[in-house]
């Protein structure tokens, strides 16, 4: 059927990709957009052509990762309609939460965001520490040496064991830590595996006991202390730079 | 006896674009003088290095960076009986080591400052820096590293202090400053300059190759200023290509190549007292030249046995 009306559409299947939340839903122009002769838009309202096809030129992937459902249907009759899924994510990462270990902690994967843009606001983004396998062999060792520097006179004679905040989503893409699909508010990086939170305090490893001082010169401060100043150090020995986006961010090579 | 590779034309391109109330650190001129000796009781090369931060500088020295990276195409270098200031160091550098396992010349750091640091890292460097008593301007400090391999030209970088944090907006409602941007400013607050550091040599090992090596490092000091005179640098060249020359002919004649490289020898330490060579042009022009030496003799021990073993 030629110069038929046909409208294609992606919408995102709640709660893939690591985000669980749906409410707002994931509005319909952050969900990917499908581009014919120069526009884009979601949904894209095209025409059959002689040979009863329509086509668009491109599509552009949702900033938000997960699963995607792609709808094309009549204009006319929507129950005229086919579907086909798409999964929207970046190359495999790994779980740093798989590694059984005492060395470091894992946080932020439950209770309440401290980000001042959404404070209190419950976390739904419970597997948030994946990274690429590049950078987790990295942060095993900086974090291992972080933890064997405390212990010499230079460290202050104590073994450090940090906390290590979100990574990543499974699938990446946009970390929205208000869970409200902002794209570029609280995490605007986290998004391919290369990002990684630490807390802004060091514990001791004994007895795991919150030590006075963390790694910034004061709380408020942006400032790195000697502490800090160190895990920069074995942070940049491996390709990690600090970013200012969150209490302590470190990227290796991305974001 | 350093170059600086300047990056101003992209630090002044970032600045007009940020609005930033605190200076940037700025390296106008750091110097890193280089020496290299054999430590007798283990065959190893030390090196020296005295940074100095130049009076005229506006930030303070926080790392000091050489290039230690290596051809594939080179000897596979072993770390046994390298050297560390203490077993937290050693340690570092053996967690660090098989992520470049193939990739540097491993080095190791006998002697640490008070208050320094030093590793290897992913970038290819030996890294050393401090957390307190940095040298501010006017100030210096003296570094140490031992490696196995007779020294090349290598690029050092000194790395200010400066904290991202301090000096850029958050990033957590806005996107403000691109990360290119931000890592484009880090890159050019860094001073860069020429110093010595451990060669990656080529295997197998090709008497000849290595002689237009060394060849390269007398005109490559020369425009370093590590060779003062002209007529230093055409005596060095004389002396080696000679020793090429002879090494090409006949067999009989390698005594010949050998006795001039003997010369070069012999040279360095009259010429360095004399101030046309400074520490880094003696130091590449002996240890090299040592090293091609003892290469020949060993080969010249290897054909001595195979004759005399051979079957009548």
């Amino acid at each position: 059927m030629s110069g038929a009306s046909v409208r294609i559409r992606s919408e995102f299947v709640p709660f893939s990709g690591g985000h669980e939340h749906n409410n707002p839903v994931l509005p319909a122009n952050r969900s990917g957009l499908f581009y014919k002769s120069g526009s884009g838009s979601n949904p894209k309202t095209l025409t059959t052509d002689s040979t009863g096809t329509a086509v668009v030129d491109s599509f552009r992937a949702s900033q938000i990762a997960g699963k995607f459902l792609i709808t094309a249907y009549l204009a006319s009759d929507s129950t005229m309609k086919d579907t086909v899924n798409l999964n929207v994510r970046v190359p495999p990462l790994f779980d740093f939460a798989t590694i059984q270990t005492n060395f470091w902690g894992l946080t932020g994967n439950t209770g309440l965001t401290t980000y001042s843009g959404c404070p209190n606001t419950p976390i739904r983004h419970s597997s948030n520490h994946w990274g690429t396998q590049a950078m987790a062999d990295a942060l095993q060792v900086v974090l291992i040496r972080f933890l064997q520097w405390g212990g010499t006179q230079d460290g202050g004679g104590r073994f450090l064991k940090l906390d290590l905040n979100d990574m990543s989503l499974e699938t990446g893409g946009v970390f929205d830590i208000c869970s409200t699909w902002d794209l570029d508010r609280g995490h605007s990086l986290h998004r391919i595996g290369a990002s990684v939170d630490i807390d802004n305090r060091r514990r001791d490893f004994e007895t795991g006991q919150i030590l006075p001082g963390g790694l910034k010169i004061h709380p408020d401060s942006a400032r790195f202390n000697r502490w800090g100043e160190q895990l920069e150090e074995y942070m940049n020995d491996h390709g990690g730079f600090r970013c200012p986006e969150g209490p302590i961010h470190f990227g290796f090579g991305g974001n | 006896m350093k170059r600086s590779i300047g990056f101003l034309t992209s630090l002044c391109f970032c600045l007009s674009q940020l609005s930033i109330s605190q200076t940037l650190p700025h390296f106008s001129h750091v110097s890193a003088y280089a020496r290299v000796e054999r430590i007798e009781s283990s065959s190893m090369m030390l090196y020296s290095y005295d940074v100095t931060n130049d009076i005229g500088n506006t930030g303070t020295i926080r790392r000091f960076l050489i290039d230690i990276s290596r051809r594939t195409s080179s000897f596979s270098p072993d770390t046994i009986g390298l050297p560390f200031f203490d077993s937290f160091r050693e340690l570092s550098f053996r967690l660090m080591y098989p992520f470049v396992v193939s990739k540097i010349i491993p080095v190791g750091f006998p002697i640490l400052p008070a208050h320094w640091d030093a590793s290897i890292t992913v970038s290819l460097m030996a890294r050393f820096s401090a957390d307190t008593l940095r040298p501010e301007p006017g100030q210096g400090v003296g570094l140490q590293m031992v490696s196995k391999w007779p020294p090349t030209i290598r690029k050092f970088i000194v790395v200010p202090v400066f904290d991202v944090g301090a000096y850029f907006p958050s990033m957590e409602d806005s996107n403000a400053v691109p990360i290119a941007q931000m890592d484009s400013i880090r890159e050019a607050i860094n001073y860069n300059g020429w110093t010595l550091g451990p060669a990656s040599i080529d295997s197998p090992f090709v008497a000849i190759n290595f002689l237009d090596t060394i060849k390269s490092y007398v005109n490559e000091s020369l425009t370093l200023n590590w060779i003062t005179t002209q007529a230093t640098a055409n005596k060095y060249t004389a002396l080696i290509d000679s020793a090429k020359t002879n090494l090409a002919a006949t067999p009989t004649r390698r005594g010949t190549a050998k006795a001039k490289l003997d010369s070069v020898i012999v040279n360095v330490y009259p010429d360095s007292a004399a101030g046309l060579l400074t520490s880094e042009a003696y130091a590449l022009l002996r240890f090299n030249t040592e090293y091609v030496l003892t290469k020949l003799r060993e080969e010249d021990s290897e054909l001595q046995e195979e004759g005399e073993t051979k079957p009548r």
